[in-house]
């Protein structure tokens, strides 16, 4: 399996914000993008997960065109975005039943992915009540509902504790070990020590880059 | 279809696990227009219409005359404004009961008064009322004090003059002294004497609407107006991650609105229909009935539904266009307030200029008052229910239109 973007493009107006991104990811390959504020690592994943049309540019699973379809490209791609895409005022459960039906929540929660993340220990919290690391495994075990075999995830460890991040690291690690395509945005040293690897965007183009774990390079290079 | 089910069961269930605060919030509202309804009711309804100005006058209460000028005045006025003419004996007690709003104004007649007007000599009469009280009725008190003045004043002249004058041409006039008096009282009697000049007829307010059932519908439309405000932590802030990730999973941006409208739309018929059914028990309660003795609770209800939806598609409307908790408010309370009061939900519309009456009579708190005023009394037309089903399917449309150029234009992360 194996995904391929070729020659992503899309301006706002006159602001050139992507200019021909193309990358190609394996079964259990992690793509990290690093890149600085408004570079546009969140524009192009949510034209990869189709919330935003891209100006051209193509998105293929396995040599199948996704853009042309929206079914395939919701079956096969899962989207977490920066911002919290859970109803506060509800519980985990209440947010589940809007992505699993009754009969897949009881499993996952029980074995599947809802299980490795964690998620039957706060299944009755309300959303507002829970820490950033608990909304953030929500959010990424509502992402998984179709068992998608590309995630995309936007910052997923943003302003999270260690512990969070740690439990979120360890599910991607078991994602990718399952075949799994990730494609992360970070700046964080604990996720793109995932990556197998690393761009850094700029000017709207993704340049190659090897990270070799020291953050002060990394920042010299974006 | 099965996620935009769920989607509205779920936006449901938030919306009424909110139910108390919104409930306790809009009970205020109700309670508070409520009142504002009775108040304004009291000031237009018939029988305080015709109650009586309450002006004070301070004099002499042994002097002959005064005690007649006091009848006399009484009797000079019988339209909306009718005046209470009490007398009262000093000045500080006077002042006393102005200060205390007992009486509008009081007027201070000079000593022996009438008795010096008799003879020709000029006194004025002083009068007393608070700032609050310069309004039309007291304007009008004022005129009429002047003009009683100014009647006693010239016609005791005209009697002095016509008594000196005989006694020029030589007639003896020691015993004709009284007759001069009541004279001059006959002048002052029959000129002061209007009410029998004029009668008054009310052939009903100005437009088509009665006053009261203008302001019912209007105080019902103001609520429907302002209640969009308790539900603003509803809205805000926006949950632009969810409907991002919703619209890359299939629920598209229509789906979306049409499902957080509708539990919008019940639960504001919940909540709106749990408070007229309070009323409706504790109206009787209050012995406030006369108040909405013509309303037919079951005739108003389908009346409601239109100016409902026009209403609530408008705050849903609002809520999607504006950013912020503090913006989405401001804007709720200013269109709320502004198109009411423009549209009539307070005063009569013919109380602003004609510019002002054609521009609101577009606006979808005109046409809902005025449809659910037709629903109610009359009959309802079909102007009426086109232009708020207008403004319905317009304000849901802009809606998606908004929040598919938010989540599909917009730069930046989500």
């Amino acid at each position: 399996m194996e995904i391929s973007v070729n020659d992503i493009r899309k301006s706002y107006r006159k602001h050139h914000v992507l200019n021909g991104i193309s990358f190609t990811a394996s079964a259990g390959e992690c793509i990290g993008i690093a890149g600085k504020n408004g570079c546009g690592k969140s524009t192009l994943l949510s034209i990869l997960a189709g919330v935003q049309r891209r100006d051209s540019g193509s998105f293929a699973l396995d040599g199948h065109e996704l853009f042309l379809s929206h079914k395939d490209l919701r079956n096969n791609v899962g989207y977490v975005p920066q911002g919290t895409p859970l109803m506060e005022e509800l519980s985990a459960k209440d947010n589940l039943q809007l992505w699993y039906t009754k009969a897949e929540m009881e499993k996952e929660l029980s074995e599947g992915v809802l299980k490795l993340l964690g998620i039957d220990e706060f299944l009755k919290t309300t959303v507002s009540k829970m820490s950033g690391g608990m909304k953030k495994r929500l959010s990424i075990g509502c992402a998984m509902s179709k068992k998608p075999p590309v995630l995309l995830l936007d910052e997923p460890c943003a302003a999270l504790d260690l512990e969070c991040k740690e439990k979120i690291i360890s599910y991607l690690k078991d994602y990718k070990s399952r075949d799994g395509i990730v494609v992360i945005t970070s700046h964080d040293a604990m996720e793109l020590s995932i990556c197998d690897r690393m761009f850094i965007m700029r000017d709207g183009v993704l340049v190659p880059y090897t990270y070799t774990g020291d953050i002060e390079d990394l920042v010299n290079n974006l | 279809m099965k996620k935009s089910v769920t989607y509205f069961r779920l936006q449901l269930k938030r919306f009424f696990q909110m139910f108390p605060t919104i409930f306790v919030l809009s009970l205020v509202l109700f309670v508070s227009l409520g009142i504002l309804f009775v108040s304004f009711f009291n000031q237009s309804s018939g029988s305080v219409r015709n109650s009586m100005v309450k002006l004070g006058i301070v004099g002499d209460l042994d002097e002959v005359y005064m005690d007649l000028a006091v009848t006399t005045m009484k009797n000079i006025d019988s339209s909306r404004y009718s005046i209470d003419l009490i007398l009262i004996p000093d000045e500080e007690t006077a002042r006393e009961s102005l200060l205390n709003g007992d009486i509008i104004a009081y007027a201070k007649f000079p000593k022996d008064f009438v008795l010096n007007a008799l003879e020709g000599k000029v006194e004025n009469i002083t009068i007393a009322m608070t700032e609050e009280s310069s309004g039309m009725g007291a304007s009008m008190v004022n005129e009429i004090v002047n003009s009683v003045s100014e009647y006693l004043k010239n016609s005791s002249k005209a009697a002095n003059a016509f008594y000196y004058a005989a006694l020029d041409r030589g007639f003896d006039m020691s015993e004709d002294i009284k007759l001069t008096g009541d004279y001059s009282i006959n002048i002052i009697n029959m000129v002061l004497s209007r009410d029998s000049m004029y009668d008054v007829e009310e052939i009903g307010s100005a437009g088509a609407e009665e006053v009261e059932d203008r302001l019912f519908c209007g105080i019902v439309i103001l609520f429907l107006l302002l209640w969009g405000l308790t539900c603003c932590q509803l809205f805000v802030p926006k949950k632009r991650a969810l409907t991002t990730v919703l619209k890359s999973n299939g629920t598209g941006v229509l789906s979306q609105i049409i499902g957080e409208y509708l539990s919008y739309l019940a639960f504001m018929i919940a909540t709106i229909s749990l408070l007229v059914i309070g009323a409706v028990i504790i109206v009787p309660l209050l012995h406030v009935e006369e108040v909405i003795a013509d309303v037919n609770i079951f005739k108003m209800i389908p009346g409601m539904i239109l100016p409902i939806l026009a209403i609530s598609s408008m705050h849903f409307f609002i809520y999607e266009a504006a950013d912020g908790f503090v913006g989405s408010m401001l804007l709720q309370f200013g269109v709320a307030m502004g198109t009411g009061y423009i549209s009539g939900c307070l005063y009569p519309p013919f109380f602003f200029p004609r510019i002002v009456q054609q521009a609101a009579s577009v606006l979808p708190a005109w046409s809902a008052r005025v449809h659910l005023n037709e629903w109610i009394y009359s009959g309802p037309s079909a102007e009426t229910s086109i232009i708020l089903i207008s403004y319905f399917i317009a304000f849901i449309t802009l809606s998606v239109i908004i929040r598919w150029y938010r989540i599909t234009r917009s730069e930046g992360g989500i």
